[in-house]
């Protein structure tokens, strides 16, 4: 003889648990959705790719020591992803003295807080220098990791230009080019973007320390 | 009065509502355990368990041993079976080359060997060059630690295995016949994926031409 089991509940309860039932049914069948946005709390360390553009025409190059705009996007992240990494990649030559620097902004910010040493406007960085010879092509690639706590919209502008400008005059002769560009964009669910395990100090020359 | 709504269902049915809706409750409180570790994970699913910036000046040697600069336990759950580790920068050397080593746990990270030689200028100080490498080990969790050293531009290196315990001598920001590197960016994954093997690569010798399907 079979055995029965007889559940007595409220109507509220059985709503409830049919509710629920269909929640799991729904993030079995589209667990990207389920993990990632319907319900939030993706697991840390998470990768979301929001942008990955290619640049396959003609050379991007400047002469100005002023960053030119070669990439614009506004990327929306879910909540839960705390940081973004922009990352840049593209074969470059540099025209005699010409110093390829590239800057990143995020809403109008520096991407991060590095300050170069050769180049003068905030947020860039160079990349690309070969002491005036004007050899075509080496690859160029660089990162910024950009804090997004509360995983706001972001609007990533990329910009080129060239270093030399900045204290010893612009010259058309001193163009810098790119070509062969690749931009991605992760969203990542980690609170990185701070030193993390990068340690470094001048120690006495004379007292190699031993960790 | 209150509504109310019975229910008759065979007892094996009763038992495997609760059992899905516990699940249900497990996985709402801890998701992150809930989809890395509950459930099979797909392959090649990438985990991210680094991503650090230094941005605070120069990394500098002007030792033959390495310098380390970057030292991180990293552990992910035993779904995933590698680790990737990338580096980048921008560099500069004033003399000598700049050369990357990576351990985990004391070992090297590849069958390549340490070190890996990023940038060489043959002596010309040219400020700045950007620089990249990354590693790919069979591993899902270690320490994972990172040096640099600086190798005279002629000469054959260092040689491989040297333990990363050593922070040498460094040169003053910028002065002497050091190799430098700024703006740096460590990023480790982890992936679900049987990689770091010389699979689909091959030795060259065929021309690589296009193939035209139908002819």
């Amino acid at each position: 003889m079979e055995r029965r089991h007889t559940v007595s509940v409220p109507l509220v309860i059985v709503a409830a648990l049919l509710a629920g039932m269909a929640t799991v049914i729904v993030w079995l069948a589209f667990p990207g959705k389920g993990h990632s946005t319907a319900l939030g709390g993706s697991a840390s360390g998470t990768i979301l790719r929001l942008a990955e553009d290619s640049w396959n025409g003609r050379e991007m190059s400047t002469a100005s020591d002023v960053p030119q705009v070669f990439y614009n996007n506004k990327v929306n992240t879910p909540k839960d992803y705390k940081s973004l990494l922009v990352t840049f990649s593209a074969t470059s030559d540099q025209h005699n003295e010409g110093r390829l620097g590239i800057s990143c902004t995020a809403n109008g910010s520096p991407c991060d807080s590095y300050v170069s040493h050769e180049d003068d406007t905030l947020g860039s960085i160079v990349i690309g220098y070969h002491g005036g010879l004007d050899w075509h092509d080496n690859a160029v690639s660089q990162s910024w990791c950009v804090s997004n706590p509360k995983g706001v919209q972001q609007r990533i502008l990329l910009g080129i230009d060239n270093a030399y400008g900045v204290e010893e005059g612009v010259g058309d002769s001193a163009e810098v080019f790119f070509e062969h560009g690749n931009v991605t964009i992760d969203a990542v669910n980690l609170s990185g973007c701070g030193t993390g395990g990068f340690f470094f100090e001048e120690i006495n020359l004379l007292a190699p320390t031993h960790r | 009065m209150q509504r109310r709504l019975t229910i008759n269902v065979p007892w094996t049915l009763a038992a495997g509502l609760f059992a899905v809706l516990a699940t249900l409750l497990i996985w709402l409180s801890f998701p992150g355990a809930g989809d890395s570790r509950g459930l099979a994970l797909q392959n090649g699913a990438m985990l991210r368990v680094a991503q650090d910036s230094w941005n605070d000046g120069q990394i500098s040697s002007d030792s033959t041993e390495p310098v380390v600069f970057y030292d991180k336990k990293v552990s992910a759950s035993k779904d995933y079976k590698t680790l990737y580790v990338t580096f980048t920068a921008t560099s500069e050397q004033h003399n000598g080359a700049v050369n990357l080593s990576c351990w985990i746990d004391g070992n090297e990270c590849d069958s390549y060997g340490n070190h890996v030689r990023l940038q060489w200028n043959e002596g010309a100080d040219w400020h700045d060059n950007s620089v990249t490498q990354s590693w790919c080990i069979q591993a899902r969790k270690g320490e994972i630690t990172l040096g640099l050293d600086n190798e005279d531009g002629g000469g054959e290196g260092t040689g491989g295995g040297v333990a990363p315990i050593i922070h040498a001598p460094t040169p003053k920001d910028g002065v002497g016949g050091g190799v430098f590197i700024e703006h740096a960016t460590v990023t480790i994954d982890a992936v679900n994926i049987a990689g770091c093997t010389a699979n689909h690569w091959i030795e060259v010798g065929g021309e690589l031409a296009p193939v035209i399907h139908g002819h």
